[in-house]
């Protein structure tokens, strides 16, 4: 049995009355990709910041690496690449390399390495050479995406939460980073939790589908997913075939 | 009057030596505090220091010790008021700021009215530092310096990208009261420089300049500190040679840098083509 990577059992997660996240339970296992769908204010942010241990559960509990994730020691093992791309200041004078040596934080941290083979490594596999001592301000949104996703995958972790990871990658870009996700999943064994809202593209590329609207309404196979009457019946088969027809 | 005249007069030696390193404390805090939108917390700490000056002479205490522990209580009273009643950071540091304010007026109101001591609190006297404020000022600033140096990843990352850092396993709510502590240590050492009214100028200035021509978050603290020193330096030279009061002309000399360093940028920076 592969190893736990997550584990939640009857989480709930309720900000000043106002119900998010209801009796959700799923387990996520050592090289799991997951995609991770579900409309606007189902909850998939708020979920993906328990697994990280940003926001408390009102009710049950979750684990991560098999402690709870306040608690969790082993941080270099996590890549997280955060939704929103504004959470900087555009001005803020930092370059390109600066902001990928913060993926090391935690490793360095743990006294493992100074990570400058590392950082020249993933500044190489995103096409970076020549940004590396720009201002992360003077970068196109989707150059600065790609630094970010750097950021998040610099100390060659684990496991992967990516939210929303391509909003602002071009077609092409696009392709090589799901790629490289490939790649660390199937060569690595890299467990992956990749929040989209393309839900029509998910089955392309992840192996599982998590489907969250407040609680977990399907979580399994695409197989699975494409052959059950109960999920043709809840999302209507069109829907469905969507869903499923790039798998 | 000749340099080597200047510098032989003892509270010259003095006001050089504290005031070199306070200055570039406040650079290094000002381009974390600015970054954070938080640029006014000075301002806002140093209205509680006048509390503060002003309780210590209601009771004819020091100070530089009553103050001290004033304003890092306060400090954290504008982070709690951050993160629990769900205040902006610039409202908790003016709701902060006013209580400081209101309690000196009252209290020295009460204790006689604004005395010559006060004023000279309010406007600073880097010259007439005394050899114990020398002391706290070097000791202090080599302990606060020094754990930013041993922090410095943690500071940029959490400046940066505060939800990332959480992630990444750094005590941020630990980080974040230590660096309100210091900030609050850092403007309590600053009134002696260039007085209440102007501590904010020394941690906004500094940050502010480096910011005009900055490649990068270590580039710009390395900027500000020496921009800071030399107006520190340069304000001390002047104010001593035209008999101009120190605090004001220390912070003239940091103005007159940030204009240099805008049209620097203007004129010459890698902004200049847009």
């Amino acid at each position: 049995m592969p190893l736990t990577i997550v584990e939640a059992r009857d989480l709930s997660v309720a900000f000043d009355g106002r119900q998010v996240l209801s009796g959700v339970n799923f387990s996520i296992r050592q090289g799991d990709y997951i995609g991770l769908v579900g409309p606007n204010g189902s909850g998939k942010s708020t979920l993906i910041k328990c697994m990280l241990g940003l926001i408390r559960s009102s009710h049950g509990a979750i684990s991560l690496f098999g402690s709870a994730p306040v608690e969790m020691k082993n941080r270099e093992r996590i890549g997280y690449l955060p939704q929103r791309m504004d959470f900087f200041n555009p001005r803020f004078p930092t370059t390109v390399t600066e902001v990928i040596s913060q993926g090391l934080i935690a490793t360095r941290r743990a006294g493992k390495s100074s990570g400058r083979e590392e950082i020249e490594k993933v500044i190489e596999l995103l096409d970076l050479l020549g940004l590396r001592n720009r201002l992360i301000g003077e970068l196109s949104g989707g150059q600065q995406q790609r630094v970010i996703i750097a950021r998040a995958l610099v100390n060659e972790p684990d496991f992967l939460i990516l939210d929303e990871p391509t909003s602002a990658l071009d077609p092409e870009v696009r392709e090589s980073f799901f790629e490289l996700l490939h790649e660390l999943n199937e060569k690595k064994r890299a467990t992956i939790v990749l929040v989209t809202h393309d839900i029509g593209g998910v089955g392309q590329y992840a192996t599982k589908l998590m489907y969250l609207d407040k609680k977990v309404i399907f979580f399994g196979g695409f197989d699975e997913f494409c052959h059950s009457e109960n999920m043709a019946s809840f999302f209507g088969s069109a829907s469905q075939h969507i869903i499923c027809h790039k798998h | 009057m000749d340099l080597i005249e200047f510098l032989s007069y003892g509270f010259i030696q003095r006001a050089l030596i504290a005031g070199s390193l306070i200055s570039v404390l406040c650079a290094v805090l000002g381009v974390v505090l600015v970054l954070r939108r938080l640029s006014m917390i000075g301002d806002g700490l140093s209205h509680v220091t006048f509390g503060g000056v002003a309780l210590a002479m209601a009771l004819n205490f020091y100070p530089l010790a009553v103050s001290l522990p004033i304003v890092v209580l306060s400090s954290f009273g504008i982070l709690k008021m951050m993160e629990k009643a769900r205040v902006f950071g610039d409202a908790a540091i003016a709701v902060v700021s006013s209580i400081g304010i209101a309690i000196g007026i009252l209290l020295a109101s009460i204790s006689g009215g604004f005395n010559v001591d006060l004023f000279s609190y309010l406007f600073g006297n880097i010259l007439s530092i005394s050899t114990l404020e020398i002391a706290a000022a070097v000791v202090i600033s080599l302990m606060v310096l020094a754990a930013i140096y041993f922090y410095f990843d943690e500071i940029f990352s959490i400046t940066f990208d505060e939800e990332f850092a959480r992630a990444s396993g750094i005590p941020v709510d630990r980080i974040n009261a230590v660096m309100m502590m210091l900030t609050a240590v850092t403007v309590v050492l600053t009134m002696k420089v260039v007085g209440i009214m102007l501590t904010s100028a020394l941690l906004v200035i500094p940050a502010v300049t480096a910011f005009q021509n900055a490649r990068g978050f270590r580039n710009a603290i390395i900027i500000a500190s020496i921009s800071s020193l030399l107006s520190l330096v340069a304000g001390v030279f002047i104010s001593f040679a035209l008999n101009l009061p120190a605090g004001a002309t220390i912070v003239m000399v940091n103005v007159f840098l940030f204009c240099g360093a805008f049209l620097f940028r203007h004129f010459f920076g890698s902004h200049a083509a847009e």
